[in-house]
């Protein structure tokens, strides 16, 4: 008991260095935590198959101009070719994705429940529950979706239509499925192991797709696996890929291009790429492995660092106690029993980073590993990790204690003479550290700037105060309506100085389409990104014209508009000489080009700016959405808003008024460099609370050491200053060496990150200095404490009992 | 009870050897009260961590109660030490984290005394140096002098045949200082044997015979007459 409380005491005593390694160890702990929970996940997939050796996934191949493709899509004629030929020797399971603008969920007396574009229904065959494990809730698995208009829920899909149904009650209702009913004849139990089978809904094939249209059309949605013994295996592919030979062999002398199938292995399926289903490569598993390790070799070696720094503090109390009879053993324990306490304190404090964590960097989590959190792995791997923790941590400075020399510390205070392991190994390591810390201070110095330019480079248009609302494209809703009505609707308030149909700047939706320009020679193709507007949309956006004119509103049959790059592209030696051409357009009709423009931003700038041609269209279903000119003034939007809102509810009395401001939508597609900027900043941190917490281990070590030489330098009349430099200057010089070390690396790697950027900062010098700057910064500040108290000592005391 | 023949003890650094003891000889009966002097350096104190065994020596011989525990290994000496010695020092050297009760019931710990009886006997030597009224203090918050009754509280309660003491006045007051040779002769007077080092001929008038030392070596012994 005296032993626990001493434990207690001592490390209350020393709040700062306890709260340092307790520290220092949680974020160790957090990061070998999550990391194993991310592998564990991803070693799982598809583990717990019965018949996992025998599953493959029919997989094509296609050859075309020397270059090899392949991807998980299959034609619709291969199922029922391999079942007429196959299916007395192997299980074959089509998974045809489905596609439905809503689901609605029939409440009495209610509003019904709708759910917009459900994800994750599977279109299959019965045989497909054989293939899959499940288990049933309900339903029979043999009957449940062997005709049209069935559908098996999995649990958690039933909850979600059906929150407060008894799941045995949801069997036989119904949901429509945009027009169609479908009844509810199965529930399943959710996968309890991750699986690259992540259907959610099961429905039969429909009729459309229960027949082929041959063998060349393909498509990432249908997909074919089967269970087949390994004999067999090479049977079925020759089979498939000499019938496959037979019904292209007419287009694959013509295109010149071939096809053919392959077996991808459900084992190896999760670690695959290309072909369909969440994935990950086996390489970056491994690579986050190793960060593990190497987190948690760091927050050792700062333990050990910083309890090492702490023996000389304890050297009386542990001289004492050997006078007293203490043996080596016990005392090993009871450093032991002190580090697996810290150890403790430090894993519970890492439960609530882990959880702060996965709920800011979901999406840097694989996708549904909230689904399984097998605690039992888990435990047993946090029991693993403590222990070896406790072990790596505290065996050194157990060690180190126990050479304490008792004559010594009973007698004399100062502590120069006792030895305390080797610092130049120490000092080594905080090099090391420190270069991580500055590879990573460089790319988030280097991330916030390329992000900060991209936020601020001017795009080419103008973006702002414009609000985008999109053209009604369900079914449902009024797609049948003229957008004219709405624009002309608008026009007659004077708020709305410009109002443009077309297609914004940026937008998911672009189209290829190419010209046919003539030539001496012939005709050329030139492949194009075709924009669709109206006559205002140049207006609108500011786009400036370079050569001819502005598209007008007579421009809608006739005439097409180019940007710089695609008048370039198209051979044209100057704007002008391009304007007035005559052009093939991609209808085959006549166009007469009569502008060229300048090139403006169509991506983000990850990509080039497109070589681009605009058409001013009538067609409203490339027209994609209304571009409105706010008022210049903020105070005015509200009203204006709310006009726009009362108009398009008479317009469109079935769509929701959903708009969105341009510039708002814009700096949302950084939203996955925001986040990648985010766990950069993230891990600089880490590293930098890391590195430090070694470093002021290191320097009270020094200054413990040091403590006569600092009282004789006072006694002979030096500065508080003075001694502070005197003391920091030697690890300045490690940072120093760390930075000189980093500086290449770091400007390597984040050149590497930035060659994804077809537009992009240039590295400066200055932003390499900065970040070595603020580094010093940090490390000055950290070592300065302890010195500005060794410093402070008063002489008297540090040179008494010599 | 202690006995030491031709005791040589060398302290050796990489360039030169320093004699530090040079043929001692020593003989300390049961019951004595024995006073070692000599000036700062003369290996007194060096003595008295071998007569401890906390240190060990070179050549020649060390009977302890007719056992040759020269070449005693670490755990022997350590097995000997918390059964048959206590130890006063100059700076008391208590545990700063643990009261004036944890401090004495220590030793009881590493003889593995079963809590009720070492609560018993700790409260029994607390009321002996009369300390009994500040057992739940931390050694800071006493005095010098009541930091040194918690030291020789330390040493008896085990009830060793032999108390070592190292200056144990060094850091008190005259008063204080009278206080605990005061104790140490109640103990000595109760059968304890005592051997003191220490600068003062007044503490060493305390001691049956008095031995003096000069550059390692015993140059006299006298016998006091109390």
């Amino acid at each position: 008991m005296i032993g626990v409380k001493l434990t207690f005491r001592k490390l209350w005593r020393n709040r700062l260095f306890t709260a340092l390694n307790i520290l220092g160890l949680a974020i160790g702990i957090s990061a070998c935590w999550i990391i194993f929970r991310i592998v564990h996940y991803e070693f799982s997939f598809d583990k717990s198959h019965p018949d996992k050796e025998n599953i493959y996934q029919v997989v094509s191949h296609t050859l075309a101009e020397g270059k090899e493709s392949s991807f998980g899509g299959v034609p619709l004629s291969l199922y029922p070719y391999a079942v007429e030929t196959f299916g007395h020797l192997a299980q074959i399971v089509p998974i045809y994705e489905g596609g439905f603008q809503e689901v609605m969920v029939d409440k009495n007396h209610q509003a019904p429940l709708i759910f917009e574009e459900p994800t994750a229904i599977n279109h299959t065959v019965t045989a497909y529950f054989d293939m899959v494990p499940y288990q049933w809730i309900a339903g029979n698995p043999k009957t449940a979706i062997s005709q049209p208009n069935q559908v098996v829920l999995t649990q958690s899909r039933a909850k979600q239509y059906f929150a407060n149904t008894p799941l045995d009650d949801i069997l036989g209702k119904t949901l429509k499925y945009d027009t169609i009913l479908f009844t509810v004849t199965g529930i399943v139990a959710d996968l309890d192991k991750p699986s690259s089978f992540t259907g959610k809904e099961f429905m039969f094939i429909p009729q459309d797709k229960q027949k082929g249209r041959g063998w060349l059309e393909r498509n990432s949605a249908h997909q074919v696996f089967i269970n087949l013994p390994l004999q067999h295996k090479d049977i079925f592919l020759d089979n498939i890929n000499v019938k496959n030979s037979e019904e292209g062999k007419e287009a694959f002398a013509t295109y010149n291009f071939k096809t053919s199938y392959g077996l991808l292995p459900l084992t190896e399926k999760h670690f695959t790429p290309g072909f369909g289903s969440y994935v990950v490569k086996k390489e970056i598993v491994y690579g986050l492995i190793g960060v593990g390790i190497f987190l948690l070799l760091l927050a050792c070696i700062n333990y050990i660092n910083l309890s090492t720094a702490q023996v000389p503090f304890q050297a009386k109390e542990i001289g004492i106690r050997k006078t007293l009879g203490e043996k080596g053993f016990r005392l090993t324990a009871t450093f032991l029993w002190e580090t697996l306490f810290i150890c403790l304190i430090a894993l519970l404090l890492s439960l609530p980073l882990v959880h702060y964590f996965e709920w800011q960097f979901k999406e840097f989590l694989p996708p549904n590993i909230q689904d399984y959190n097998d605690w039992q792995a888990i435990s047993l791997f946090l029991i693993i990790l403590i222990g070896v923790l406790t072990l790596l941590a505290g065996l050194y400075p157990a060690y180190l204690s126990n050479k304490v020399n008792v004559v010594d510390t009973i007698k004399v205070q100062g502590i120069g003479k006792l030895s305390f392991g080797n610092i130049s190994l120490r000092k080594t390591l905080i090099v090391f550290q420190f270069v991580i810390a500055q590879v990573f201070v460089i790319g988030t110095f280097i991330v916030s700037a390329q992000i900060n330019y991209m936020m601020n480079t001017d795009l080419g248009f103008d973006k702002h105060a414009i609000v985008t609302l999109g053209l009604p494209y369900k079914a449902k809703h009024d797609t049948k309506t003229d957008p004219l009505l709405y624009k002309r609707a608008l026009e007659q308030y004077p708020e709305f100085e410009k109002i443009s149909l077309g297609s914004p700047p940026i937008s998911d939706r672009t189209f290829g389409m190419s010209i046919t320009i003539p030539s001496d020679t012939g005709e050329t193709h030139v492949q194009l990104m075709f924009k669709s507007t109206d006559a205002n949309y140049f207006d609108l956006y500011n786009i400036e014209t370079l050569a001819g004119r502005a598209p007008q509103l007579s421009d809608s049959i006739g005439s097409i508009f180019l940007n710089e790059s695609a008048r370039i592209k198209s051979g044209f030696k100057t704007n002008e000489s391009a304007i007035g051409q005559i052009v093939k357009g991609p209808r085959q009709d006549d166009v007469r080009i009569q502008g060229v423009f300048k090139d403006f931003h169509t991506h983000t700038l990850r990509a080039e700016k497109a070589a681009m041609a605009l058409e001013i269209d009538a067609n409203s279903r490339r027209l994609e959405a209304f571009n409105i000119k706010l008022p210049d003034h903020p105070s005015q939007w509200q009203k204006a808003l709310t006009t726009m809102g009362k108009e398009w509810k008479t317009v469109y009395p079935n769509t929701p008024f959903d708009y969105k401001f341009y510039d708002e939508k814009l700096a949302s597609i950084y939203e996955s460099d925001m986040r990648q900027a985010k766990i950069i900043n993230l891990s600089t941190i880490v590293t930098i609370i890391l590195s430090c917490l070694g470093l002021i281990g290191l320097v009270t070590l020094t200054a413990f050491q040091r403590t006569k030489e600092i009282g004789i330098r006072k006694v002979l009349g030096s500065s508080i200053a003075r001694i502070i430099m005197l003391l920091s200057k030697d690890y300045i010089k490690l940072i120093v060496i760390a930075i000189i070390i980093a500086t290449p690396l770091g400007w390597w790697t984040m050149n590497k990150w930035l060659e994804d950027f077809a537009y992009r900062i240039d590295i400066r010098w200055w932003m390499l200095l900065s970040a070595g700057i603020v580094t010093v910064i940090i490390a000055l500040l950290s070592v300065s404490y302890q010195a500005w108290k060794a410093a402070r000592t008063n002489p008297v005391d540090s040179l008494r009992d010599e | 009870m202690i006995k030491i023949t031709n005791l040589q003890k060398y302290y050796r650094t990489e360039e030169v050897e320093t004699v530090a003891l040079n043929n001692v000889n020593i003989h300390v009966k049961e019951g004595e009260f024995v006073a070692v002097m000599g000036p700062s350096g003369c290996g007194k104190s060096t003595l008295l961590n071998i007569v401890g065994l906390l240190d060990d020596l070179d050549e020649g011989s060390y009977l302890f109660n007719g056992t040759e525990v020269a070449k005693f290994k670490e755990s022997n000496r350590s097995n000997l030490r918390k059964h048959n010695i206590g130890f006063v020092f100059q700076s008391f050297n208590l545990i700063d984290e643990l009261t004036v009760f944890e401090n004495v019931e220590l030793p009881l710990v590493y003889t593995k005394v079963p809590a009720a009886e070492r609560k018993r006997r700790v409260e029994e030597v607390l009321e002996k140096v009369q300390i009994m009224h500040r057992r739940n203090h931390f050694p800071q918050q006493l005095s010098g002098g009541q930091q040194q009754r918690v030291a020789v509280a330390r040493a008896v309660v085990n009830n060793p045949k032999l108390i070592l003491a190292d200056e144990p006045t060094g850091n008190l007051d005259s008063n204080n200082g009278n206080e605990v040779m005061q104790l140490l002769t109640e103990l000595n007077e109760a059968g304890t044997t005592i051997v003191m080092v220490t600068h003062s001929e007044h503490d060493a008038k305390f001691a049956d015979r008095v031995i003096r030392m000069l550059d390692g070596q015993v140059i006299m012994e006298t016998t006091e007459v109390k």
